[in-house]
């Protein structure tokens, strides 16, 4: 699961460095804004087959790629 | 006689005696929500007047909308018939199409103060139902949450899901003072500061003494002064409605947050009227650039996001009104926000400079006159005869 969040996530924010930091809050790095979370909801939709809109998850449940990965852990159990 | 929602010294007055029960109750740990639910009944009276076409254009609102929704929480069980889902979402925005049209027509308008606001909180609550992310619907909380008195009449516009988990909350003594009471009263303390002095000072002292006939100078000053105007008189109004919410258990979210600071105009609708651009990213743009990505309606994503900022924001300015000057406004901020995400993505300028300070402050001032412009714009001023 979480290898997979953060290829997802590197992909879209084209940043590498966040796989050293998994609670670095993608927002306030510049790495995500609201297109980029369309962009992530667009590859969970893909990857995992959940369907999600955009008032589904919380802003801070995408913020780092750890709150991600329990996100969608819940989610999917 | 009616009231105007923090709009003088005698609602202030009243506000701050009413707000005593509460705070005790916060301290004795007791639950502040049948207080807080009686008191906006009380508030809803002095505001409306009891016999009033406001109330009862009110409360038909009101009972049409909670019918509406209840009545699709149970429908929604047993079908996701999107036909159905057009239909209850149309027809609860029939509310807010009717107050707008209504100037056009030989009725005067229709409806009452606030219901552009209340009427997101229906809406947004039939879309939800609709994706399954509000599941149950409690009478009694869609109530509370549809007549909580602190953001009545211009929000902050809360979610349901929030609100009801601020009324399920216990909250601690050492909690309430801390976390509830100190920013409360600081909100308030803020908001007196920002709308009975700054604003008003502002109002008299600037923008009432620059003369009426329209030129160059005469509207580069009325740009400024409506500006720092709108901006104190309503970020005032909001402080207030997020500080009483503290007091009485409800983390309303914030509204403002210094916009005039920001480094540009995506910046500045994060920090401006949070809870409105924040709803409309929520239920219009994200949701119509998800959709346009899903059935690859543009040839790309960038596109498919400007073509979403404009709509979203051209809606943005009808929903103020009809009159041109709101649509007009609407369309400049969408070309803003499209301008500057194309500036960003396009200028190496931009991407050479963009983590020093002096250019930082060069954007600050630069998106400070972008926003001022459309405040003009939105103002009025320029279009009076």
């Amino acid at each position: 699961m979480e290898e997979k969040v953060l290829d997802m996530l590197i992909e879209v924010t084209g940043s590498d460095d966040i796989a050293e930091e998994k609670d670095i809050d993608l927002f306030e790095a510049g790495l995500l804004d609201s297109l980029g979370i369309i962009e992530v909801l667009l590859k969970i939709e893909e990857i995992f087959g959940l369907r999600l809109q955009p008032t589904d998850l919380e802003k801070s449940d995408m913020a780092t790629v750890n709150n991600l990965v329990k996100f969608l852990n819940t989610k999917l159990s | 006689m009616t009231l105007a929602q923090y709009g003088d010294y005698f609602y202030l007055y009243i506000l701050m005696i009413s707000l005593i029960p509460p705070i005790i109750l916060g301290l004795l740990q007791k639950k502040i929500k049948y207080y807080g639910a009686f008191l906006s009944v009380l508030i809803l009276i002095t505001t409306f007047g009891l016999k009033s076409r406001q109330m009862v254009l009110f409360l038909m609102f009101l009972a049409g909308e909670i019918i509406l929704i209840k009545g699709y929480s149970l429908l929604r069980k047993k079908t996701d018939n999107k036909y159905l889902y057009y239909l209850v979402l149309f027809c609860s925005i029939v509310p807010i199409i009717i107050l707008k049209l209504s100037p056009f027509t030989r009725f005067s308008t229709i409806g009452f103060i606030g219901l552009s606001y209340l009427n997101f909180k229906a809406i947004q609550m039939i879309i939800e139902i609709y994706d399954n992310n509000i599941k149950e619907i409690s009478i009694l909380k869609t109530l509370y949450f549809f007549i909580f008195f602190p953001v009545l009449t211009s929000g902050p516009i809360d979610r349901s899901k929030r609100f009801n988990e601020d009324l399920e909350k216990k909250i601690e003594r050492k909690e309430y003072i801390n976390d509830y009471l100190i920013p409360g009263i600081e909100h308030i303390a803020r908001g007196i500061g920002y709308k009975f002095v700054l604003a008003a000072l502002i109002s008299v002292l600037w923008m009432d003494k620059i003369p009426k006939d329209i030129t160059f100078i005469n509207s580069l000053n009325y740009m400024y002064a409506y500006s720092l105007y709108l901006f104190f008189d309503f970020a005032g109004y909001s402080a207030f409605a997020v500080g009483t919410s503290y007091l009485l258990g409800i983390r309303t979210p914030e509204n403002f947050n210094k916009p005039f600071l920001s480094k540009d105009m995506k910046e500045f609708w994060n920090r401006w009227h949070i809870s409105l651009s924040k709803w409309f990213g929520d239920y219009i743009y994200s949701r119509f650039v998800l959709n346009s990505m899903r059935k690859k309606r543009f040839k790309n994503r960038i596109i498919a996001s400007h073509v979403g900022q404009m709509i979203t924001m051209g809606i943005m300015g009808i929903w103020h009104g009809l009159e041109w000057f709101y649509i007009l406004y609407g369309l400049y901020q969408g070309l803003a926000l499209v301008l500057t995400d194309i500036y960003q993505r396009k200028s190496v300028f931009y991407k050479n400079h963009k983590k020093e300070k002096w250019f930082q402050y060069a954007q600050i001032i630069m998106t400070f006159h972008i926003a001022c412009f459309g405040l003009l714009l939105f103002s009025g001023y320029l279009f009076k005869k």
